[in-house]
């Protein structure tokens, strides 16, 4: 089915959390190993801009409806980081603009360099490099929705497991966009599809991979993802991935955990505790 | 996300926490946008005003290839800032009954402007800073001409607009005073972006009758041509701002871009 871009625009809203207990966390705060999970989630949410920036390198933005989705979605993914940013508040962590700024700076050359690459290619491969970036978006958002559902049950802490479900629930229309564009575009053509999957199979990495630090995407990874029930879930990803036309088969996430050495079975953060 | 930053000098007097908290979404819940009627001279504005508020994401394709996109702060206000402009070109479509609110590209593109940004370094943001708020006081002074004849009902869509965007105004204002203050190489690339760009910023994406007929609205007659004074006027008071580069401005919006 289509996605409804004019209902998606009515409806988009800051993610509220005012009515959540959040003082609960003073009693029971979060363990360090949560927080910094959660401060990876934080940043990654706020530099959704940088996403953006890559995004409308693309002739995507003369597209009303991509257009009218990437200033919702930016937003939206804004708020998220401000909320996590609150509960990370509650135990004395403040978010400042400084260090995001400072984090993105670090980027240094390749930063810099990356429109400009982007932008070549999507010159050189035309409309079809909208199609990998709208799979690729889809891809990110799935994986997110999953490290917000893994990090709930986790947690055992109602307070944190309803305020990432709202996060969720929001990605989850992020998704819903993403995949009606990607498995649309994917379909009309072969050469998107076979550029899409080269990308997605060469060059996925988790979210937050190309901001944080090596040991921020280790640490999240294997509090989220390693064991059992963590490589169940990133299968549940990727089989979701391959459901899209021209990338069947494709396992970047599991590839992605591999890589890093996150353990594919066992108990749930033990490597970790 | 709080704090300000701290590597430009002069203290950021605009709070763009409180901002981003306070967005306004769909202007249609202030006002009854449907029952507006308007002359076909009114609609014919308005819908050009649809079209420039509505550049947002093709200007941010030309600033985010830029250390611009580095400064979280300001990422944080122009998040927000799309958002509210969105909903402003909405409601201009409504009104006008121009459809949805057209797209396209501005001049540079992102490798010719990531390479520019490469060589500006940070003094990018100023200059940035200023667009904006030239921007503003180009489609301020539009504003002023469709509510000189406008009837209540248009009048009150025209002041939530303009409330909306006087705290972008503001939040560019200061930004490029106080970046300007404190560094040149900021105030000498914030007037070639003057002297070299099209204004308002999203001109380039309507066809050259109806940048005309924009300009003849707003700038057109001995009044009018006060106006485009009034906007020099404005930016040459910004530091480092040299009175020829304001003078040019005035000229060129006279002209039309």
């Amino acid at each position: 089915m289509a996605f409804d871009i004019d209902k998606y625009t009515a409806t988009s809203v800051a993610v509220h959390w005012g009515d959540l207990d959040l003082e609960s966390f003073r009693e029971h705060p979060l363990d360090d190993t949560s927080l910094r999970t959660l401060r990876y989630m934080t940043d990654v949410e706020y530099h959704t801009v940088c996403y953006t920036r890559d995004l409308l390198t693309t002739p995507s933005h003369r597209d009303p409806d991509v257009s009218a989705f990437m200033t919702m979605w930016n937003r939206e993914e804004f708020w998220h980081g401000e909320a996590l940013a609150a509960v990370l508040h509650m135990h004395g962590v403040t978010v400042q603009y400084d260090e995001l700024k400072a984090k993105r700076l670090k980027l240094g050359w390749k930063d810099r360099l990356d429109p400009i690459k982007q932008s070549v290619l999507g010159t050189l491969v035309g409309s079809d490099f909208i199609a990998t970036h709208m799979a690729w978006g889809a891809a990110n958002e799935w994986s997110a929705i999953t490290a917000y559902n893994r990090m709930a049950e986790l947690e055992e802490n109602p307070v944190l497991a309803e305020l990432l479900r709202r996060i969720a629930k929001q990605e989850a229309r992020h998704v819903a966009f993403y995949t009606s564009q990607a498995r649309a575009r994917l379909a009309a053509s072969t050469k998107a599809q076979k550029l899409t999957r080269f990308a997605l199979k060469r060059f996925w990495a988790p979210v937050g991979s190309t901001i944080m630090e090596r040991d921020d995407v280790v640490h999240v990874m294997t509090h989220l993802m390693s064991g059992d029930a963590g490589r169940d879930a990133a299968r549940k990803v990727d089989r979701s991935i391959a459901s899209l036309p021209g990338l069947e088969d494709l396992r970047i996430v599991e590839d992605a955990l591999d890589g890093l050495g996150i353990a594919a079975d066992g108990d749930d953060r033990v490597s970790i505790r | 996300m709080r704090a300000q930053e701290t590597d430009v000098e002069g203290a950021a007097d605009f709070d763009v926490a409180a901002f981003t908290r306070s967005a306004h979404g769909n202007l249609r819940d202030a006002v009854d946008v449907e029952a507006i009627r308007v002359s076909p001279r009114e609609a014919q504005l308005l819908g050009i005003l649809c079209v420039l508020e509505g550049a947002t994401m093709a200007h941010l394709r030309n600033v985010l290839v830029t250390a611009t996109h580095k400064d979280a702060r300001v990422t944080a206000f122009l998040v927000t800032w799309a958002f509210e402009k969105f909903w402003v070109a909405d409601a201009l479509s409504s009104v006008s009954g121009s459809g949805s609110t057209p797209t396209g590209s501005l001049p540079g593109g992102p490798v010719r402007r990531a390479t520019g940004g490469i060589l500006a370094g940070r003094s990018i943001v100023g200059a940035h800073m200023v667009a904006g708020y030239l921007d503003d006081l180009v489609l301020d002074v539009a504003y002023d001409t469709v509510e000189s004849d406008a009837a209540p009902p248009l009048r009150e869509l025209l002041a939530v607009i303009r409330g909306t965007k006087s705290r972008h105004t503001a939040f560019f204002l200061s930004e490029a005073t106080r970046r300007l203050a404190s560094d040149q190489r900021s105030a000498r690339l914030a007037e070639r972006g003057i002297r070299r760009e099209a204004w308002p910023i999203g001109a380039p994406l309507l066809d050259a009758a109806t940048r005309d007929a924009f300009t003849a609205s707003v700038f057109g007659g001995d009044v009018r041509a006060d106006h485009a004074e009034h906007v020099a006027h404005a930016i040459a008071v910004l530091p480092g701002i040299r009175a020829r580069t304001a003078s040019e401005l005035a000229r060129t919006l006279v002209k039309g871009a």
